[in-house]
């Protein structure tokens, strides 16, 4: 019997296993709403209050739980508002298909009510869009649209449905993908495995860096195993945090701008790289004439377009990690290189000295950011999914939280988006609901999408915020003052109160200042069974260190 | 001056992949100074060659760019060394 192509739609969600989609209703997308209404207990829909909160929201439900992330909005603003989330989960590798109601196909190009051309708005934003104007054409288009999302480097599709193809009928229910699409399949190429173990063998200095392909492809035992047998210190990308335990005695810390010092001064030093499943994002290169030009580099990545793009690379071994660390360990001789990591182990002391001591001592009037995050680590015992937004509060949380669990932080890598944390915290905390969810934002990013408390309301999902308040743009106020001779140029927030907000969506909230204070206020929250913020008011003159300089090598790391 | 490089993309040509495609060369402020594309055969590729001046590691990173996008089935580049000036721009040269 014909079923509406919107009920085909959400027979080919289902049959893709999709159990939580977010959204937000309109004109062109009421077909597909209406089917939602007749599918409600196989489907849960979440209504969030603006698109740009639904495909974070699917961004952090696909990072928790390693399933596509969906998201539906309806034609012209509503499609607009989901162009951000689409380019992070782009830069970020995050599976996500999203759905947009178009106007009818006879009214395209007329600049009928609502239209947009999101087609065309996509095309930079997405690893593929389609528009299906026919109601046959919606069951196999999503199937392939779920296989294009998860393979290979997974990535944001699009689905841009005319109205008439959601309202017509169709008998064309069946959901298998046609002109399957094997990208990954093709390039795969492990024919350099024994030439990566050589190298390996015979490295002095060797530094494992993990990314976030190690995550994606579950290959943090792979990881660890190879690391172990060849005795590598492993450092991790801002993605690749939480891939590799941080009490492991080779790991040696995060890369990057505002990483460790050892792993960034020393990555000039190693005579072996072996980067898995990272891009060389300049953020983690510093100055490229410069980078690693000691260094032999082995680079895995399920991407083939990745390689030799930024650093030159002696091997690529092009297969997703878990398959291509599985293949490479055996091949792989025992190894200590006990003097190299010592070397680390000096660095990682002055870093002590100059930054993490002072930063935790709690000593001053005000509180730090670190002293927070280094307390919400003790108190839920490194076990959290983290979710942060943009900014200093994004940088100190990744250093100083003690990521005891895989798949322990989500973030806003590559795009940057302020106001990801809230929305992408609500998709995390539904993608897996064993987890401890915590958003960690700034006074900034949190109010970019603070609406988003009250599709937390209406949830009920026990994900706790913390707002680290310290009234300013912090990282702009940070770079005006280091490098703009602290001409402070519109980074001053006159905030609203937090938690009067809070309690006005009826979520539980309380604000403190105190450090004496600050455990029991944690514990608290850690404690309630729903939905909590917590504001924490810190300085407002912090900085974060270490810190490369825009344009700067990775050996010129800053401390101060 | 940058050599001369052709790029050839055999591609479904589905709906907007031409405009994706000529993203990939948009981004990077490449200057196309010829194309051509081809769709003959119903079901089969479409065939598209783009002519531009640009540097070999530009060129090789918008290839290696090209064959991730979905509807793109091959993609490859044939490099000529940077051209003489033309007779014509020589004598204008000289005057």
């Amino acid at each position: 019997m014909p079923i509406t192509g919107a009920q085909a739609l959400v027979r080919a969600l289902t049959e893709q296993g999709v159990d939580t989609v977010f959204g937000y209703p309109g004109g062109a997308i009421m077909p597909i709403y209406d089917a939602l209404h007749g599918a409600r207990r196989r489907l849960r829909h979440v209504l969030v209050r603006h698109e740009q909160g639904a495909a974070h929201a699917a961004q952090g439900y696909a990072r928790s739980s390693g399933r596509p992330g969906v998201c539906l909005a309806t034609s012209g603003p509503g499609a607009t508002n989901f162009v951000t989330g689409l380019l992070d989960a782009l830069m970020d590798s995050t599976p996500m298909v999203c759905i947009t109601g178009q106007v009818a196909s006879t009214k395209l190009g007329s600049d009928a009510f609502q239209e947009a051309d999101v087609i065309g708005l996509s095309l930079a934003a997405t690893k593929w869009s389609c528009q299906v104007t026919e109601p046959d054409r919606i069951a196999p288009t999503i199937a392939r649209a779920f296989q294009i999302a998860l393979e290979g480097r997974p990535g944001p599709v699009l689905i841009d449905i005319t109205r008439d193809a959601q309202a017509g009928l169709t008998g064309t229910v069946a959901a298998a993908a046609e002109d399957a699409w094997t990208y990954a399949a093709r390039h795969r190429d492990l024919s350099g495995l024994e030439r990566a173990a050589a190298l390996l063998d015979t490295a002095e200095r060797p530094l494992l860096m993990l990314g976030h392909g190690v995550t994606l492809a579950q290959a943090e035992d792979e990881a660890l195993a190879l690391a172990e047998r060849a005795g590598l210190p492993t450092a991790a990308t801002l993605l690749g945090l939480s891939a590799f335990p941080v009490a492991h005695p080779l790991y040696v810390g995060m890369l990057g701008m505002h990483g460790n010092y050892a792993p960034n001064i020393l990555t000039n030093e190693a005579d072996v790289i072996l980067a898995v499943g990272m891009r060389f994002d300049d953020r983690v290169t510093g100055r490229l004439q410069d980078y690693a030009r000691g260094a032999r580099v082995i680079h895995v990545d399920v991407d083939p377009a990745q390689v030799n793009r930024h650093v030159p690379v002696e091997v690529a071994l092009i297969a997703d990690a878990r398959e291509a660390l599985r293949a490479l360990s055996p091949l792989v001789q025992p190894r200590r290189h006990d003097a190299w990591l010592a070397r680390f182990r000096e660095l990682e002391a002055m870093e002590h000295s100059a930054v993490i001591g002072p930063e935790l001592a709690g000593d001053g009037a005000a509180m730090r950011m670190g002293e927070v995050v280094d307390r919400l680590s003790a108190l839920s015992a490194g076990e959290a999914l983290l979710v942060t937004d943009v900014g200093q509060h994004q940088m100190i949380a990744a250093r100083h939280y003690g990521f005891a669990r895989r798949a322990s932080h989500i973030t806003s890598g590559g795009l940057g988006t302020m106001g990801f944390a809230l929305p992408a915290a609500i998709g995390a905390a539904l993608g897996a609901p064993q987890r401890q969810v915590i958003a960690v934002a700034g006074d900034g990013g949190i109010q970019m999408t603070l609406q988003e408390l009250g599709t937390l309301m209406q949830e009920q999902l026990a994900v706790k915020i913390i707002v680290l308040n310290n009234e300013h743009l912090g990282m702009v106020r940070q770079w005006q003052e280091l490098f703009f001779d602290g001409r402070l140029s519109e980074v001053r927030m006159h905030n609203p109160d937090f938690v009067t907000i809070a309690r006005g969506y009826r979520i539980p909230a309380e604000s403190v200042s105190a450090r004496e204070a600050l455990d029991d206020a944690l514990t608290r929250m850690l404690a309630h069974a729903g939905p909590y913020l917590l504001e924490v008011r810190v300085g407002h003159t912090d900085n974060v260190f270490p810190m490369i300089p825009a344009g700067a090598s990775v050996s010129e790391v800053r401390l101060s | 001056m940058h050599p001369h490089v052709t790029i050839h993309v055999r591609a479904h040509n589905h709906h907007a992949v031409l405009q994706r495609i000529l993203l990939v060369f948009s981004r990077r402020r490449l200057r196309i100074q010829a194309l051509q594309f081809f769709d003959l055969e119903a079901g089969r590729p479409a065939q598209m060659q783009f002519d531009l001046d640009c540097d070999p590691q530009h060129a090789r990173d918008v290839v290696a760019q090209l064959g991730a996008v979905v509807e793109v089935v091959q993609v490859w580049q044939e490099q000529l060394p940077a051209a003489a000036p033309l007779a014509a721009d020589t004598r204008r040269a000289a005057a």
